[in-house]
C-alpha cells in the first residue's frame, strides 16, 4: 500500500512537471510570435515611403518634353542655367537633391551630380544610392539620352 | 461478475475517486481558461500595437508630403487640383493639432511640410518652378485641399 501511494505520488509529480513545461512552452511561443510581429510591423511602418523613383521619372519626363519641344536649344543647354530656366525646374532643389545627365549621340552635353551611381546594379535597391530614371529619344536624327536620379529623403524637424 | 463490478464502484466512490475526477476536470478547465485569457490579452495587445503603429502621425505625414509634392511637380500654370485630405485631418484632430497648420507651403524654398501632431513636421521639396495658392475646405463631404497654380508660373 505504501509503495503504491509512493508510486502514485511520483507519477503525479511527473505530470505536474510536464504541465509546467507546457506552460513555459506556451509563453515562449507567444513571446516569439510577439517579437516577430513587433519587428515585422516596425520594419514595415518604420520605413519611409520611397518616392525617389517617381520623382526621377517626373524630372526626366520634364527635361525630355522640354528638349523635344525645342524650349531649350541643345547647343545652349550648358549656358547659365538654361536647362533649369527653360524647363521650369528649380535650380536649388535640382542641385541639392537630383543628379541629371543629358547625352547627345553618347556625348555628355549637360551634367549635374554623379550619374555614374545610376549605373550600379547594387544601387537599385539601396537607399543610399539615388533612384534613377532613363529616357532616350531622337531629335533631328540625333539620339538624346537623359538620366536623372533623386536622392531626396523626407526631412523631419521643428 | 456484476457483483464484483458493483463492489469496485462502491469502493471507488467511498475512496473519493469521483471527487478526484471532478477535481481533475476542474483543474483542466481552469488551466484552459488561463491559457485562453493569456491568448486573448496577447491578441488584443498585438492588435492595439499594430493599430497604433498604422495610425502614427509620422507615417501619414510622409504619405501626404510626397503625394502633394507629386501633384505640385505635375502642375502647369492655371491648373487647379482638389486633393482628399480627410485622413490627415482625422489624424491631426486625434493628436490635437491645429487644422490651420496641417499643410505648410513655402513657395520661396519650394518646400511642402506636413504637421499632424504637435512637435516635428515632415518636409519634402518639389522641383517645379511654379507659384500656387492653397485652400482647405471642410465637409464637401470629406475634407479637401485645393491647390491652384498661378497663371504665368513663378516669375510670371
Amino acid at each position: 500500500m505504501g509503495k503504491m501511494l509512493m508510486g502514485r505520488g511520483v507519477i503525479g509529480r511527473r505530470g505536474a512537471i510536464g504541465k509546467e513545461t507546457m506552460g513555459f512552452g506556451y509563453i515562449l511561443l507567444l513571446m516569439i510570435v510577439g517579437v516577430g510581429l513587433v519587428a515585422g510591423a516596425g520594419i514595415y511602418f518604420g520605413k519611409e515611403i520611397d518616392f525617389r523613383k517617381i520623382e526621377a521619372a517626373e524630372i526626366t519626363g520634364r527635361i525630355m518634353q522640354c528638349i523635344s519641344d525645342g524650349e531649350v536649344a541643345l547647343e545652349k543647354i550648358n549656358a547659365e542655367d538654361e536647362l533649369y530656366k527653360k524647363c521650369g525646374i528649380d535650380k536649388k532643389v535640382a542641385e541639392n537633391y537630383f543628379v541629371i545627365q543629358v547625352k547627345k549621340e553618347g556625348k555628355i552635353i549637360f551634367k549635374w551630380g554623379d550619374a555614374v551611381s545610376c549605373e550600379f546594379e547594387g544601387g537599385k535597391g539601396n537607399e543610399f544610392f539615388p533612384q534613377c530614371s532613363r529616357a532616350s529619344f531622337r531629335k533631328g536624327g540625333e539620339i538624346i539620352e537623359i538620366v536623372s536620379g533623386s536622392k531626396q529623403s523626407l526631412r523631419r524637424g521643428l | 461478475m456484476l457483483r464484483r463490478a458493483r463492489e469496485r464502484l462502491f469502493w471507488a466512490l467511498n475512496n473519493g475517486v469521483k471527487m478526484n475526477k471532478r477535481g481533475a476536470s476542474n483543474e483542466q478547465i481552469a488551466g484552459t481558461a488561463v491559457y485562453l485569457i493569456i491568448l486573448s490579452l496577447f491578441t488584443i495587445g498585438m492588435l492595439l500595437f499594430v493599430y497604433q503603429l498604422s495610425n502614427r502621425a509620422a507615417l501619414w505625414e510622409d504619405y501626404y508630403a510626397k503625394e502633394i509634392v507629386k501633384i505640385v511637380n505635375a502642375l502647369k500654370p492655371g491648373d487647379e487640383f482638389t486633393f482628399d485630405v480627410h485622413k490627415a485631418t482625422e489624424v491631426a484632430k486625434k493628436n490635437r493639432q491645429s487644422m490651420d497648420n496641417i499643410f505648410i507651403f513655402d513657395n520661396a524654398k519650394n518646400e511642402i511640410c506636413v504637421k499632424l501632431s504637435p512637435g516635428k513636421k515632415s518636409c519634402y521639396s518639389y522641383f517645379n518652378e511654379i507659384e500656387f495658392s492653397t485652400e482647405m475646405k471642410f465637409g464637401v463631404p470629406g475634407n479637401v485641399l485645393i491647390i491652384k497654380a498661378k497663371e504665368g508660373g513663378k516669375n510670371g
